[in-house]
C-alpha cells in the first residue's frame, strides 16, 4: 500500500517538475523534465502551468551538462587576488617564492615529487595492489610499461609498438621477418611511425616540463636569427637522422608501402632535419604515384626552407611549386600549412615580407582563420629588431585592430608566443595605447591561457610594466605596481629601476623606501645597481628633515646589506659612489657619528671620496664647531692627495680656531702636501 | 629634424593635431606639398576641415594665398586619390616609404602620384608623421585595407578548399596524438583557484563530479566490467554477482545497470497474487524484504517472487483445504 501511493505521489512530483534538491532531481534518469541547474527560466513557466491545474503540462527538453559545468561556474566567480601570491604557491607559507627564481623552483620541486612518485609506484607495483577507492580510479594504480605478450608475433609487435618501447619493436619486426612471417601493412607502418616520431632513439621517459624547456631554449637560439645549427645532447630535438638508420632500414625490407609510409618517413626526416633526403623521397613517392596528405606537405614546406645554400627567392618559388602541387593532388591545406609558410618566411628577413602579406590573405581568402601564431610569425617578421628602423611599419596596429574582442582557442602549438611578441613590439614602438590594447585581448574571455609559461609571462609584464612606468602617469602606474605585483609576475631588478626613475620624474622621491623594502622582498637584496639607483635619488637633492630620517634609514639598511655581503665574499663590493651617497644621507639626517664611520671605511677600502661630500663634511664639523673634525678632513684630503686639500685648508684656517698643536699640526700636514704642490708657499707661510 | 623628433615623441596616430598649430612643421610641409606636382582640383571630395587646415596654412605662409590654397588641395587631392587607388588596386606594400618609392611603376590612376621629385624620400619621415596626425583615420583604413587586401599568391580556390571530400578517418597516428597532446599543453597554466584545481582532479578522475550523482559507482562499475583491462596482473575489480565472494568491497552492485526505483517499487511483480489474504500479506513482506536487500540484483529479487509463486501454486491443494483462496 504504501508503496502503491508513494510511487503514485512521485509520479505527480516529476509530472510537476518541480526542482527538488538538486540531486533527487536529477535522479529521476527516466523523465526527461529532470533538471540538474535550478533557476532556469523555463521552470517557474512549467510551476504556472500546473497551478491553473490545465492538464496539459509542457515537459521541457532535458539539459545536459558537462562533468565540470558546476565547478567552472564556481571557478568562473573567483577573481586573483591582488594582495596574494598566485594560488599555486600557497602551500607552507615558509616556502611561498618571492622571487623568478624561487618560483621556477618551487614549481619544479612539486613536479618533481609527484613523478618521483609515480617512478616507485610503478617501478615496484606489486606494493600498490590495494584498491580502496569506490568508484576505482584507474590513474592512482601502478601502470605497467613492460610488454606483457610473450613469443614473437605480430600481436607482440603491436604491444610493443604502443608501449612505445622502440628496440624491442625493432627486434621483434626483425625475429618475425627471420621466421618468415609477414608483418601486415598497418602493423609495418604503425612501426614506422613510432620510429620515424622518436628518430630511431627511445623516446626519454622525461616529463613534460623539461621537454618544454628544452623546446623553447633551442627554439629562442634558432630565432635569434642564428642558422648554425645547435648541438643539444641527447634529447630528441638533438636527434639527427643518420641515413641507414633502423627505419631507412626497415622501410626498404618492407614488402609493400602504402602512402602513409612514404609520408610518415618524410615527416620523420624533416622533424629530424634531414631535408634533402626528405624531398627526395617525396619524389619517390610521386613517381610511384601515390599522393601525400597534407600533413607531409606542410613537413617538405619546411623542408624546402630548410635546405642550405639556396637563395630566398628560390626557396619561395620552390615552396610555390609545392603548393601548386597540392592544389593538382587535391589536397586541402590547412591552417598549419599557412602558419608552416609563414615560419619559414621568418627566416628570410627583409625578403620575406611581401610573401608573407599574401599568405596571409591566400588563408583569409580561402577560409581557414589566422590563429595567434600566424600573428606572431608576421609580427616577427616585420619588427624584427629591437629598436624601431625607419619607417617601422604599423602593420601592428592593424593586428591589433583586427584582433580585438576575439577569443581563441588553441590551434597551433606557437599561440601562445603572440602575446610575447606583441608587447615586445608595443615597448619599442612605446606605444602606451597599443600596449592597453594588448592588456585588454589577453583579458577577453579565456585569453590569459595564451600567455605560455612562466619566463613568457614574466617578460610580457616586465616589458608592460616597463612601458608603463615610462608612459604613464605615475599614480596610474603605482596602482599597476600594486594589482602586477608580486600576484602576477615578480619584478626583475630592471624593473624596480624603471619604477624608481618614473618616481624620479613625476617627483614622488618619498615613496623610495618602500620600494627598497618591496626590492628586498623580492631577492634584490644583493643587487648593486638597483641600490646604487636608490642612493643616488635619495641622496641627489636636499629633502625636508622627516624625508631625510626616513631616507637615511634606508641608507643604514643598504649599508648592513653591503656589509653581509661583504662578510661573505671576498671580493669587495662596496663602490666610490655608494660610500659618498650613504655618508651624504647620514649627514643631512643628522647622524654625524655614523657618517664619520663612512670616512673610515673610504680608507679601508681604498675608495677616494667626492670634493662635495667633504665639503659637506667642513660644513657639518662647522656647524658643531669642532676644529679637530676639520683637521681629520683635510688629513684624509691630504692622505688622498685630492686637489681639494688646499681650499679645504683654507676654509679651516678662515672658520676655525685652532690650537697651537693643531696648528702644528696642520702645519706638517700642509708641508707634505705643499711639497707636491705647485703654489704652496702661501699656504705654509700662511700655517706657520 | 623630423626623424630625431619622431624618435623621442611617442608616435601617436590617434591624437589629432590641427594643421596650424605647428609652425616649423607647417612650413615643411608646405614645401612638400609645393613641390608636388599638379593635378586636377576636386575639392569636394575633401574633409572640410582639410580644406580650412590648408586655407590656414596658406594664410600663415608668406606667399600668395590663392596659389598655396589651391596647391595645397591638389596636393591633398591627389593624396586621397593615391591612397584610394592603392585601397583598390593590387599594393601589396603597406609601408608608407615603400608607397612612395613604388611609386615609379607607371598605373593609369597613379600616373599623376608617381612624377613626385625624388627628393620627397626624405620628407618620408616627416611625411609619415604629419600625415599621420593630420588624417589617422584615413591613414589606418587605407593601410589596414592593405593588410587583408591586395595580392595574394592565387593558387588556392575557396570551393576546392570548402567541398567536403569524403575522407575516410583512419585511426589517429602517432603523430596526431603528439599533436593533439601538444596542442593541449599550449592552453596549460598554473591553477588560479581551487576551482580549477578540482576541475583538472575531475578530469582526471580523481574527484566526484559536481553534483554527486549516488549512482556514480553502479555505472562505473558496469562501464568497467565490460571493459576488462589490457594489461594482465591489474585486474582489481572482479564483477561479483555473488554475495558471498569475499574478495570484492563490501557492497556489490548489480551488473545490469538498474536504478533503485527496479529494487525498491517491486509491486508489480505481485499482481499474480491475490490482492487479500495471508498470502498477499505473506508476499507483500517478502517484497519488502527484499527492497531492503542491497545484496541482490533484480533479476535474483524477480527469481525469488517466481520462486514463491510457483510454490503455491503447486501447493495448492494444501491451501485450497485450508480455505484461502488463490487465483
Amino acid at each position: 500500500m504504501a508503496a502503491v501511493s508513494s510511487a503514485r505521489w512521485l509520479r505527480v512530483r516529476r509530472g510537476l517538475c518541480l526542482p527538488l534538491t538538486g540531486r533527487r532531481a536529477g535522479l529521476c534518469g527516466r523523465a526527461p523534465s529532470s533538471r540538474f541547474y535550478s533557476g532556469s527560466a523555463a521552470v517557474p513557466e512549467v510551476e504556472g502551468a500546473d497551478a491553473t491545474g490545465t492538464g496539459e503540462v509542457v515537459i521541457p527538453k532535458k539539459k545536459t551538462w558537462d562533468k565540470v559545468a558546476v565547478l567552472q561556474a564556481l571557478a568562473s566567480t573567483v577573481h586573483r587576488d591582488a594582495t596574494a601570491a598566485p594560488y599555486a604557491f600557497q602551500d607552507d607559507p615558509y616556502l611561498i617564492p618571492t622571487s623568478s627564481m624561487e618560483s621556477h623552483s618551487f614549481l619544479l620541486a612539486k613536479k618533481s615529487g609527484e613523478n618521483a612518485a609515480k617512478f616507485v609506484i610503478n617501478s615496484y607495483p606489486k606494493y600498490f595492489q590495494k584498491d580502496i577507492a569506490e568508484p576505482h580510479i584507474p590513474c592512482f594504480m601502478p601502470e605497467y610499461f613492460e610488454p606483457q605478450i610473450e613469443g614473437i608475433s605480430e600481436a607482440a609487435l603491436q604491444e610493443r609498438i604502443k608501449l612505445r618501447k622502440v628496440k624491442a619493436s625493432v627486434d621483434m619486426f626483425d625475429q618475425l621477418l627471420q621466421t618468415g612471417t609477414t608483418v601486415s601493412l598497418e602493423t609495418a607502418n604503425c612501426l614506422l611511425d613510432l620510429l620515424c616520431y622518436c628518430g630511431n632513439q627511445e623516446p626519454s621517459t622525461n616529463y613534460n616540463f623539461q621537454q618544454r624547456e628544452q623546446a623553447e631554449e633551442l627554439e629562442e637560439a634558432t630565432e635569434g636569427n642564428n642558422e648554425k645549427p645547435k648541438k643539444k645532447a641527447g634529447h630528441q630535438l638533438g636527434v639527427t637522422w643518420r641515413a641507414k638508420n633502423n627505419a631507412e632500414r626497415i622501410f626498404a625490407l618492407m614488402p609493400e608501402k602504402n602512402a602513409h609510409s612514404y609520408c610518415t618517413m618524410i615527416r620523420g626526416m624533416v622533424k629530424h632535419r634531414a631535408p634533402t633526403q626528405a624531398l627526395n623521397l617525396y619524389t619517390e613517392l610521386l613517381n610511384n604515384r601515390l599522393r601525400a596528405d597534407v600533413h607531409t606537405f606542410n613537413s617538405l614546406i619546411e623542408a624546402t626552407a630548410l635546405v642550405v645554400n639556396e637563395k630566398f627567392e628560390e626557396k619561395w618559388n620552390n615552396i610555390l611549386d609545392l603548393l601548386k602541387q597540392m592544389v593538382a593532388q587535391n589536397v586541402k591545406p590547412n591552417l598549419q600549412t599557412f602558419n608552416t609558410i609563414l615560419k619559414c618566411l621568418r627566416r628570410f628577413h627583409a625578403f620575406g615580407k611581401l610573401p608573407a602579406l599574401q599568405t596571409l590573405r591566400e588563408m583569409k581568402a580561402i577560409g581557414i582563420e589566422p590563429s595567434l601564431a600566424t600573428y606572431h610569425y608576421i609580427i616577427q617578421l616585420f619588427y624584427q629588431h629591437e629598436s624601431p628602423s625607419k619607417g617601422s611599419s604599423l602593420i601592428i596596429y592593424d593586428i591589433m585592430n583586427e584582433l580585438m574582442g576575439k577569443k581563441f582557442s588553441p590551434k597551433d602549438p606557437d599561440d601562445d608566443m603572440f602575446f610575447q611578441s606583441a608587447m615586445r613590439v608595443c615597448s619599442s614602438l612605446r606605444d602606451l595605447e597599443l600596449a592597453y590594447q594588448v592588456h585588454d585581448l589577453l583579458n577577453t574571455g579565456d585569453n590569459r591561457k595564451f600567455i605560455g609559461p612562466d619566463h613568457r609571462r614574466n617578460f610580457y609584464y616586465s616589458k608592460f610594466f616597463g612601458l608603463l612606468c615610462l608612459m604613464e602617469q605615475i599614480d596610474v602606474t603605482l596602482k599597476w605596481y600594486k594589482d602586477l605585483i608580486p600576484s602576477v609576475f615578480f619584478p626583475h631588478s630592471q624593473t624596480l629601476i624603471d619604477l624608481l626613475q618614473a618616481l624620479d620624474v613625476a617627483n614622488r622621491l618619498e615613496l623610495i623606501p618602500q620600494i627598497w623594502k618591496d626590492s628586498k622582498e623580492y631577492g634584490h637584496t644583493f643587487r648593486r645597481d638597483l641600490k646604487e639607483e636608490i642612493l643616488m635619488l635619495m641622496a641627489r637633492d636636499r629633502h625636508p628633515p622627516e624625508l631625510q630620517v626616513a631616507f637615511a634609514d634606508c641608507a643604514a639598511d643598504i649599508k648592513s646589506t653591503y656589509e653581509s655581503q661583504d662578510a661573505r665574499q671576498t671580493a669587495p663590493s662596496w663602490l666610490a659612489s655608494s660610500l659618498n651617497y650613504i655618508a651624504v644621507l647620514f649627514l643631512r639626517a643628522g647622524r654625524t657619528q655614523e657618517a664619520w664611520k663612512m670616512l673610515g671605511l673610504f680608507r679601508t677600502h681604498n675608495k677616494i671620496p667626492r670634493s662635495e661630500l667633504l665639503n659637506e663634511f667642513m660644513g657639518s664639523a662647522k656647524a658643531s664647531g669642532s676644529p679637530a673634525q676639520a683637521i681629520e678632513i683635510v688629513k684624509l684630503a691630504g692622505a688622498f692627495s685630492l686637489p681639494i686639500c688646499e681650499s679645504l685648508t683654507q676654509t679651516l684656517m678662515a672658520d676655525f680656531t685652532l690650537s697651537q698643536e693643531q696648528k702644528e699640526a696642520l702645519g706638517d700636514l700642509t708641508a707634505l702636501t705643499s711639497d707636491s704642490s705647485s703654489d704652496s708657499d702661501n699656504d705654509v707661510g700662511e700655517g706657520k | 629634424m623630423f626623424p630625431r623628433v619622431s624618435a623621442l615623441l611617442p608616435l601617436r596616430p590617434l591624437s589629432r593635431l590641427p594643421l596650424c598649430s605647428a609652425g616649423p612643421e607647417v612650413s615643411a610641409a608646405a614645401v612638400v606639398l609645393l613641390a608636388s606636382p599638379r593635378g586636377t582640383v576636386r575639392s569636394e571630395s575633401l574633409s572640410p576641415e582639410l580644406v580650412a587646415a590648408a586655407s590656414a596654412v596658406a594664410d600663415s605662409l608668406p606667399l600668395d594665398k590663392q596659389m598655396t590654397k589651391s596647391e595645397l588641395l591638389r596636393q591633398l587631392q591627389q593624396h586621397e586619390e593615391g591612397s584610394r587607388a592603392q585601397k583598390d588596386g593590387a599594393r601589396p606594400k603597406i609601408s608608407f616609404t615603400d608607397i612612395i618609392s613604388d611609386m615609379k611603376v607607371a598605373r593609369s590612376t597613379t600616373a599623376r602620384v608617381s612624377t613626385r621629385p625624388v627628393h620627397q624620400i626624405q620628407f618620408d619621415e616627416g611625411t609619415d608623421d604629419f600625415v599621420g596626425q593630420e588624417k589617422p583615420a584615413d591613414l589606418r583604413r587605407s593601410f589596414r585595407k592593405n593588410i587583408f587586401k591586395g595580392k595574394r599568391l592565387n593558387i588556392f580556390e575557396l570551393k576546392a578548399v570548402t567541398e567536403e571530400a569524403p575522407e575516410t578517418e583512419a585511426a589517429p597516428s602517432l603523430w596526431d596524438i603528439e599533436f593533439a597532446k601538444k596542442l593541449a599543453a599550449v592552453n596549460e597554466q598554473p591553477f588560479q583557484n581551487g576551482f580549477e584545481e578540482m576541475i583538472q582532479l575531475t578530469k582526471e578522475g580523481k574527484l566526484w563530479e559536481f553534483p554527486i550523482n549516488n549512482e556514480a559507482v553502479v555505472t562505473a562499475h558496469v562501464t568497467t566490467a565490460q571493459h576488462p583491462r589490457q594489461a594482465a596482473g591489474s585486474r582489481v575489480f572482479q564483477p561479483c554477482s555473488d554475495a558471498t565472494s569475499s574478495t570484492c568491497t563490501p557492497s556489490c552492485f548489480d551488473d545490469d545497470g538498474s536504478e533503485f526505483h527496479e529494487h525498491i517499487f517491486l509491486d508489480k511483480y505481485l499482481e499474480d497474487f491475490p490482492k487479500q489474504g495471508p498470502i498477499r500479506h505473506f508476499m507483500e513482506l517478502v517484497t519488502c524484504g527484499l527492497s531492503k536487500n542491497p545484496y541482490l540484483s533484480v533479476k535474483q529479487k524477480v527469481e525469488h517472487i517466481e520462486w514463491f509463486r510457483n510454490y503455491f501454486n503447486e501447493k495448492r491443494d494444501i491451501l485450497k483445504e485450508s480455505g484461502i483462496q488463490f487465483n
